[in-house]
């Protein structure tokens, strides 16, 4: 290994653009082997287009457009065509998604959407089935042989949440982006998820990119943190000295908007955005 | 296969007790008539003959296997009545309507058509052929022709809305136009003119009239499309390293069966009744083909033999009037908005 091993996935000068509207302007990002980037900032701030720009999975031009370089182990995203961009789709990068009863197919068991996965990607894999549980083992769903043949609709928003996981990790990822992957949960949940991936992380050793509206599952969970405001990072640093000594005066709104437990009763503090430029 | 909301929705289809027995009606009906040459035939089902068994309705036998002096095929009717046939031990067991569809049955008093009879229980056409058993055989024609151009409708139609309305665009916006130009082609000269130069076959016409009847269901499935292709699990699946064409007809064409399941058989009525119309003004299928349309024409022209009116009109009413029963119900078990409402 190098001292100076080059990053795993390299984003520089990305921008998209729908239309007149420019949803990101030219930034510049790396992940790095095994390690947990969040990017934070509220609705609107193009922390989802840049997630799903990765692989190209925003509408094609002329509704949108995408400029820049998207380097993964030293290849050009941005100009693959469709087939080579399918190989990296799932196997190399996957994805995990806001809303957990909609990412899963109403028609089909649990079991038949990860065995999709296996067979686009694992041709390795002789007995689909031992994978499947396995998987489902994985991401702590109980009973998983009785799961297996569960319809999305028959499982809780938790449990659908930890079947798209069992679907992305089946493929053995290097990145996994997680879109705000517990906003639709609720908070006790959410919290079994984040420690899901957390242990997961540990156990498999893939690099995660969570993209987020909510500084508290930030912290403890990335190593770094980068803060999207209008379609650019405004700040980026390791999450310790971004949380304790917010430099932008938007990361410091952003953080001030977290209500404390043991917070005297007042009004909830909100952004003021005229002053931030 | 099958998700739990479509079997929720066939067993409400199974409540509705007039779609249900319709249903199974027509299918049994449908079925029967498959069989019609056992039904309906002027060859016997058995034949025995010299001590060996034959089967006329399913194999050709010559005239002269049976002491005749020709090579043609035997005719049963007159056979049956030869003295020297009896004597040799011959017998037959004909099927329950002993008349073919096909044939002229001139040895009857007065001139055709013949009012019902206890030969002919519907009583003959014009050319002295059984109407009972013309109606059985052009059931069978009918329901073919529309059970392949419902499934032919289906299956285009299905595919040109799916493809429409998940692309998208401008592509979409062009095939709607043609679309719509295509569809006001007036048809009935295109069956004309199409079937006057390759002539008017079975295939002919269903090819025909497939060219036309899978616009109205593209329009729905084109909205379904539209519809689902935004929602997450069809991103999801895009996520996961799935083609455009996997994704198009395995994670979204099954989330939208409900207008195929729907449209279905009021596709059926559509393609009997067409068929139906375009035989009563004859440039349907040829003569002397059995068929409702022709039937219908025919008691049209001789007002006074009611028998080939009613016959007709009656068959095409309660085939109709099933389908329909069929298709309501299909659309009350299928309609999305009503899953949750208790019935």
């Amino acid at each position: 290994m190098n001292d100076q091993p080059a990053p795993l996935l390299q984003v520089s000068d990305l921008s998209i653009r729908f239309g007149e509207l420019t949803a990101v302007d030219r930034i510049s990002f790396q992940i790095g082997k095994g390690e947990t980037v969040a990017v934070v900032g509220e609705s609107g701030s193009g922390k989802s287009v840049t997630a799903l720009a990765l692989t190209r999975l925003l509408p094609p031009a002329p509704a949108c457009q995408v400029t820049g370089q998207i380097q993964f182990r030293g290849q050009n995203l941005a100009a693959l065509d469709d087939q080579g961009l399918r190989r990296i789709r799932g196997k190399e990068i996957a994805y995990i998604f806001q809303e957990p009863s909609a990412s899963l197919n109403p028609v089909f068991t649990i079991g038949a959407q990860i065995a999709e996965a296996i067979r686009l990607h694992r041709p390795d894999v002789s007995d689909p089935a031992v994978e499947i549980i396995r998987v489902l083992d994985l991401v702590g769903i109980r009973d998983p042989e009785k799961r297996f043949r569960s319809y999305p609709h028959q499982l809780s928003g938790g449990m659908q949440q930890r079947a798209m996981i069992a679907m992305a990790l089946v493929c053995q990822p290097a990145i996994l982006v997680a879109d705000e992957p517990t906003t639709a949960l609720d908070v006790t949940i959410q919290a079994q998820i984040i420690d899901l991936l957390r242990e997961l992380k540990a156990k498999l050793g893939m690099s995660i990119l969570m993209i987020t509206h909510n500084f508290g599952i930030v912290h403890g969970f990335a190593d770094r943190v980068l803060v999207m405001f209008r379609g650019k990072i405004v700040e980026e640093g390791p999450t310790e000295q971004v949380l304790r000594h917010p430099r932008h005066p938007y990361t410091q709104a952003l953080i001030g908007c977290i209500p404390r437990l043991g917070q005297k009763k007042q009004r909830l503090t909100t952004i003021d955005y005229s002053q931030i430029t | 296969m099958f998700s739990e909301i479509t079997r929720q929705q066939f067993r409400r289809f199974r409540t509705i007790r007039r779609a249900w027995y319709s249903f199974w009606i027509l299918l049994a009906a449908y079925v029967l008539s498959l069989g019609s040459e056992q039904i309906a035939n002027d060859r016997p089902l058995l034949l025995g003959y010299e001590g060996r068994w034959y089967f006329p309705t399913l194999k050709f036998y010559s005239s002269e296997t049976f002491a005749g002096r020709y090579r043609t095929e035997a005719d049963y009717l007159a056979l049956e009545k030869e003295p020297s046939f009896e004597q040799k031990g011959g017998w037959m067991i004909f099927p329950p309507i002993k008349a073919s569809p096909l044939r002229s049955y001139l040895d009857q008093k007065g001139n055709p058509p013949h009012p019902p009879s206890a030969q002919h229980w519907l009583g003959t056409d014009d050319s002295a052929r059984d109407v009972l058993a013309r109606l059985l055989y052009g059931f069978r024609t009918s329901m073919s022709f529309a059970l392949a151009l419902a499934l032919l409708g289906t299956l285009i139609g299905a595919i040109i809305g799916g493809v429409q309305g998940y692309i998208g665009g401008f592509f979409d916006l062009t095939a709607q136009r043609l679309i719509e130009i295509w569809s006001a082609l007036p048809f009935l000269y295109v069956v004309i003119l199409i079937g006057s130069i390759y002539g008017q076959t079975f295939t002919v016409l269903l090819l025909v009239f497939s060219l036309f009847q899978w616009i109205g269901l593209s329009y729905y499935m084109r909205g379904e499309f539209f519809r689902l292709k935004d929602q997450t699990f069809a991103q999801a699946a895009r996520a996961l390293g799935a083609s455009h064409t996997r994704v198009l007809f395995r994670h979204i064409l099954p989330n939208a069966l409900n207008p195929i399941v729907t449209i279905f058989p009021f596709s059926l009525i559509g393609g009997i009744s067409s068929l139906t119309a375009l035989d009563f003004l004859g440039f349907g299928l040829p003569p002397p083909t059995p068929s409702w349309g022709e039937m219908l024409q025919q008691g049209l022209k001789y007002l006074y033999a009611p028998w080939l009116a009613l016959a007709s009109v009656l068959a095409l009413f309660i085939t109709l009037l099933l389908a329909s029963f069929v298709g309501e119900g299909a659309r009350a078990a299928f309609d999305p908005k009503a899953t949750n409402t208790v019935r």
